[in-house]
């Protein structure tokens, strides 16, 4: 009984988040409400053990990058960023994609990809417009690169964050385990990329000029802030690099530095707080607690078992078929349910003794590369197709079905047979 | 307290209008003869029903993705997109005045003077319909309304100027 009404809770959560007839937010809020009633009802799940189920570490750390994200915000930064790559390029539009998806991409190691691309997005656009190309190859660029490679590091993608947690694996450790898988894929994402758009990025500008009088310097209003974010970010760096010798956790280092920067820049903190990605973060508490509830009911228990054996006798294909089917999900859904949903068996799994050291990296790859494939995978490929929209070129979910789909499916396949052939290197 | 400045003692009475049905291309045409910056919209009985104004009708030319950015101080140049494409324009020559119209912001003629100038700075306004009773009898500008609230000071200087 209680196995079957917090199943039935579960997917209709996530029907509903599926359907988008719901915001993922107050659909993921509605769903941990209902889990705890029934919870209470049935006497299987109670306040304090959901409360024990919510990873404060993983929200201290989003929250923290998102108070500095949200500081630098009005200072033009990023905008500054989009036009220097628009004029290194000198107008070439592969070169464009280059420079503003890498960069997109870097920033996005850091920052939450939404706002990177809310940010960098109207620019690329307006670069693309001046120059007369089409804004397409380079927003999808922007896209794809962001969400393959932010899962590069502990603090980049909610889902890396939630399985360095989980884990205990560093931020070094995501450097050199899961950063040079993704570098690959990042690469074979740009090959499908110049192959797909050969014909958009072959074509000449109009205008190669108008970029170049683009003026990088009006667009930057306040140095000042981005001189001290940057101070601060470097030292947060830092100490995301030295953490394991620190012993510190990666939300106390983010929490840290918000503090820091709020106290050294004593912004407008209503401002400031207001851009804060709020629905993300309750999102994320709603899983935990929704994911939690079943476990509690017992959900969990059956599948670790089934799986116990295949984890000891074959955990490599155990570890591509984690990867598949993450992909998959994170394609329809989204990655966070999943990851947390998969962290949840894992753990459970190493608990009866089987070996997951490697089969943690199985999740940061499915959860990074299956966004690709829709246009509703992810939050910044959603942000991209709107935008679009407004050019004279917009994004349909056809041409989305053509090239970002077998881009995740490439992706997707490169991660499983790297994973295969790396998987002594991955566990240890 | 009878005797206050009201609207009607400083707008405007032949006010050019456009009806409702009229296409973008007659609206344009009128904003070009008259050199006027805002044209209310009237039914077929006279009844004011919505407002056109310069920005409703140049939003429609200007590209849309001026909107998403938060500032263009920094673009210099336009580069490729210096004029309204072939597409555009189809696009706004399909258009009529209802599709663009927003809903009429108006006052009665016997407002206070205050209330007027309350409402063109409320509503972002430069130009504000005057009703009687839903029919439109005139139009007062930002300039007409505080022209009249200097003179109702009577600033000794303004004497000279008196017409």
């Amino acid at each position: 009984m209680t196995l079957a009404v917090s199943i039935a809770i579960v997917v209709v959560t996530l029907v509903l988040i599926f359907s988008g007839k719901l915001d993922h937010a107050i659909a993921a809020m509605a769903g941990a409400g209902a889990m705890l009633i029934a919870g209470y009802l049935l006497d299987f799940y109670t306040e304090a053990d959901a409360i024990a189920l919510i990873e404060f570490d993983a929200l201290a750390l989003l929250l923290g990058m998102m108070i500095l994200v949200s500081i630098l915000e009005p200072t033009g930064f990023f905008q500054y960023l989009a036009i220097k790559a628009g004029q290194l390029s000198r107008g070439d539009p592969w070169k464009l994609l280059l420079l503003l998806g890498l960069g997109t991409a870097v920033v996005s190691l850091f920052f939450n990809n939404v706002t990177t691309v809310v940010l960098i997005g109207p620019v690329t656009i307006l670069i693309a417009e001046l120059l007369g190309i089409s804004p397409v190859p380079i927003l999808m660029a922007m896209a794809l690169l962001a969400d393959t490679m932010d899962v590069g590091t502990s603090v980049g993608d909610p889902a890396s964050v939630l399985v360095a947690d989980a884990s205990g694996y560093s931020f070094n450790d995501f450097l050199t385990h899961a950063m040079p898988i993704v570098t690959l894929a990042a690469v074979l994402t740009l090959i499908m990329l110049r192959y797909l758009f050969r014909e958009e990025l072959g074509k000449r500008p109009a205008d190669p000029e108008a970029v170049m009088k683009l003026d990088a310097d009006e667009a930057l209003k306040d140095k000042g802030t981005v001189r001290r974010v940057m101070i601060i970010l470097a030292i947060t760096v830092m100490l995301f690099i030295l953490q394991g010798a620190l012993e510190l956790h990666s939300g106390f280092i983010a929490f840290c530095a918000a503090g820091v920067a709020l106290g050294w820049m004593r912004p407008n903190v209503r401002e400031v707080l207001g851009r804060v990605d709020w629905p993300v973060l309750l999102f994320f508490v709603s899983l935990f607690i929704l994911v939690g509830g079943l476990e509690h009911a017992g959900a969990f228990e059956p599948i670790i078992a089934s799986l116990e054996d295949l984890g000891r006798s074959n955990p490599r294909l155990m570890g591509i078929i984690i990867i598949w089917v993450v992909a998959a999900f994170a394609a329809v859904v989204d990655n966070v349910p999943i990851t947390i949903a998969v962290i949840s068996l894992l753990e459970g799994l190493q608990a009866a003794g089987v070996d997951v050291s490697a089969l943690w990296w199985a999740v940061v790859f499915g959860a990074g590369f299956g966004g690709d494939a829709t246009t509703i995978g992810t939050t910044a490929n959603i942000v991209i197709v709107s935008m679009s929209q407004r050019t004279h070129t917009p994004i349909t979910t056809k041409l989305w079905a053509k090239t970002g789909l077998p881009i995740a499916l490439a992706t997707t396949a490169l991660g499983s047979v790297l994973f295969y052939f790396a998987f002594p290197y991955l566990g240890h | 307290m009878d005797d206050y400045p009201r609207v009607r003692d400083c707008m405007k009475k032949g006010v050019v209008s456009i009806g409702v049905h009229a296409s973008l291309e007659e609206a344009v045409a009128l904003v070009v003869k008259k050199k006027i910056g805002t044209l209310p919209v009237l039914n077929s009985a006279g009844h004011l029903v919505g407002v056109t104004t310069l920005h409703d009708i140049m939003q429609n030319f200007l590209p849309d993705f001026v909107d998403l950015l938060g500032d263009i101080d920094f673009v210099k140049d336009f580069g490729a997109v210096k004029a309204p494409s072939q597409e555009r324009l189809k696009k706004v020559a399909a258009l009529s005045v209802a599709d663009i119209m927003e809903e009429p912001v108006a006052v009665e003629s016997d407002s206070s003077l205050v209330k007027s100038l309350s409402m063109l700075e409320k509503h972002g306004m430069w130009d504000l319909p005057v009703v009687d009773g839903g029919k439109l009898v005139g139009i007062a500008s930002r300039v007409d309304i505080v022209r009249a609230f200097f003179l109702e000071w009577q600033i000794p200087h303004l004497d000279d100027t008196k017409e």
